[in-house]
């Protein structure tokens, strides 16, 4: 097993427009992937196609060589945090739970094995104190971790971060990303949808340029390069210079 | 006092007032479980059009002495469908589609009950209900209803649950979440016609939302709000059939404006959301 998704000349148009246009890639295993690129690049689309939630124009997905409808419960998703409705009347437990659905038939109940996997998961993310509160009364760093623990309850291989970093404060930010490593080296495969251009380096092993078309996609030391990184936000970046000339550093206009 | 012994004693000897209770618990029940998702899923609207659209329905069923139950269903379905439909093939959206449909249906209803003429269909018992003449066979329907609907929820609880809080997960781990969207329009259209007697058209919404939004309000828990909404819709029942009779007033808005009663005091004082409690709570620690 050489890569973790395979994606062969994918379109997705959306209401007759073209979001996504003859993408191609090959994923490596165990690692942090990052997918970057400006507002309506496609970002969220990329990864709804290869759940297969999203109708696609044309294209081959495959995840661990495998069709998608094979691998649904390898494949894990960390919704966008504004996509939840907080005041829902479910627990903390009662979420990192729904990561077991998928291993259950669909007239079984959750029992004490999934509740103990459960228990463990949000251990794993430090959140074991919290599992009687309800999931709106967590900071949003704390309700990013939960729904860590419910990906990590579904024993997926694969997982799927919408914007895990969106309206988080630097300190939670630090703990969901040693997360997300100690994930990796489990030997998991991550990608992470992310806007933002500062801690790119720092984060990601492999980083894919979107706009709608793939401009870059390899290690991310590769493909983070002011040029390229020009070309996916359509030449809207300045390159800042350290005062030795060495370091660079590029932010979006 | 002597009010509620004179009512015991109606229940006792008079069948109707019995049919009458029992029909306004179940109803209570039912609604109040289904209504809990139509919160969470923001759909109150939605179960306002699927509500109204069975009026064509049960007109034309009743023109074609067929069952109520078959020509509601047939019409709620359909109008969700439509509403599905307009908004996702046209630039309009949800709440504006179903504007259109929930009056346009409606309006055909009327129609059709004008031109079969009043004396054969009461509209008024229709829209507003009838709880004192609920007979026999009605009592059955609303009872198999009710038991239908509750096994289809306690059976797929666990794909509701996911599907109403998480509905992108439900799609990933390949739960068909259309279809279970129709499923609930599928369910409205049969708890509308089970409360046709008891609440009517009109005010059966009421039995659906308020109920749930009173438990909403003091819970954090699913299951518990599911139990709470039931408990609020029977009491709304049971109370406001005891005031429609002893004070000879129309049933169905008596059993609504119980719930309403019974919203306003959680609105108030629910331990945690209570705006009341709230206020006080603020007050003492800023004392303090």
């Amino acid at each position: 097993m050489t890569s973790s998704v395979k994606v062969d000349h994918l379109s997705v148009s959306y209401h007759g427009e073209m979001a996504l246009d003859n993408i191609t890639f090959e994923a490596p295993t165990q690692e942090l992937i990052g997918i970057i690129g400006p507002n309506g690049a496609g970002k969220s689309t990329l990864i709804k196609a290869i759940m297969g939630m999203v109708p696609k124009n044309q294209g081959d997905i495959k995840v661990f060589d495998q069709s998608v409808s094979k691998m649904r419960q390898k494949i894990a998703y960390v919704p966008q945090r504004s996509m939840i409705d907080f005041d829902f009347p479910v627990l903390v437990e009662d979420v990192v739970v729904m990561g077991r659905y998928p291993h259950l038939k669909w007239w079984q109940r959750p029992g004490k094995k999934d509740r103990e996997k459960a228990l463990e998961c949000l251990e794993q993310v430090g959140m074991e104190d919290f599992r009687r509160r309800q999931i709106g009364e967590l900071s949003g760093g704390q309700q990013q971790r939960v729904f860590i623990a419910r990906a990590l309850a579904q024993e997926s291989d694969l997982l799927f971060l919408d914007e895990p970093f969106a309206g988080i404060d630097l300190s939670s930010e630090q703990i969901i990303i040693n997360l997300l490593r100690k994930i990796r080296n489990q030997g998991k495969t991550l990608f992470v949808v992310h806007h933002d251009l500062s801690k790119v380096e720092e984060y990601f092993d492999s980083l894919m340029l979107l706009n709608q078309r793939l401009v870059g996609f390899g290690a991310q030391e590769d493909v983070f390069k002011p040029q390229l990184i020009s070309e996916a936000y359509n030449g809207n970046i300045a390159t800042l210079h350290s005062e030795d000339g060495d370091g660079q550093m590029v932010v979006v206009k | 006092m002597e009010n509620l012994n004179y009512f015991i004693d109606a229940v006792m000897t008079y069948p109707f007032l019995q049919n009458a209770l029992i029909a306004g618990v179940l109803v209570g029940i039912v609604c109040g479980v289904v209504g809990c998702f139509i919160i969470l899923r923001g759909m109150a609207l939605m179960g306002e059009a699927i509500s109204h659209a069975v009026l064509p329905g049960v007109v034309i069923a009743y023109m074609l002495g067929a069952s109520f139950f078959v020509g509601a269903v047939i019409t709620g379905v359909l109008t969700a469908l439509g509403i599905g439909y307009i908004s996702q093939n046209s630039r309009i959206k949800d709440d504006s589609a179903i504007g259109i449909l929930l009056t346009g249906t409606f309006a055909v209803g009327v129609v059709l009950v004008t031109t079969i003429g009043s004396t054969s269909i009461n509209v008024w018992h229709i829209l507003f209900g009838n709880v004192l003449a609920v007979s026999r066979t009605d009592l059955w329907m609303t009872l198999g209803i009710t038991v239908g609907v509750l096994i289809l929820i306690f059976v797929f609880y666990k794909q509701l649950l996911l599907s109403t809080f998480d509905p992108t997960m439900a799609k990933a781990i390949g739960l068909p979440t259309r279809l279970i969207h129709y499923m609930l329009m599928f369910i409205l259209s049969l708890v509308t016609v089970a409360s046709l007697n008891t609440v009517g058209i009109i005010l059966v919404v009421a039995m659906l939302i308020t109920p749930g939004a009173t438990a909403y309000l003091m819970t954090d828990r699913l299951p518990m709000m599911l139990t709470l909404s039931a408990v609020f819709g029977v009491i709304s029942a049971v109370v406001g059939v005891y005031y429609s009779y002893i004070y000879d007033v129309a049933t169905g808005a008596s059993i609504v404006i119980v719930a309403t009663l019974l919203f306003t005091l959680a609105f108030l004082f629910s331990p945690k959301q209570g705006v009341f409690v709230r206020w006080f709570r603020r007050m003492t620690t800023s004392k303090a």
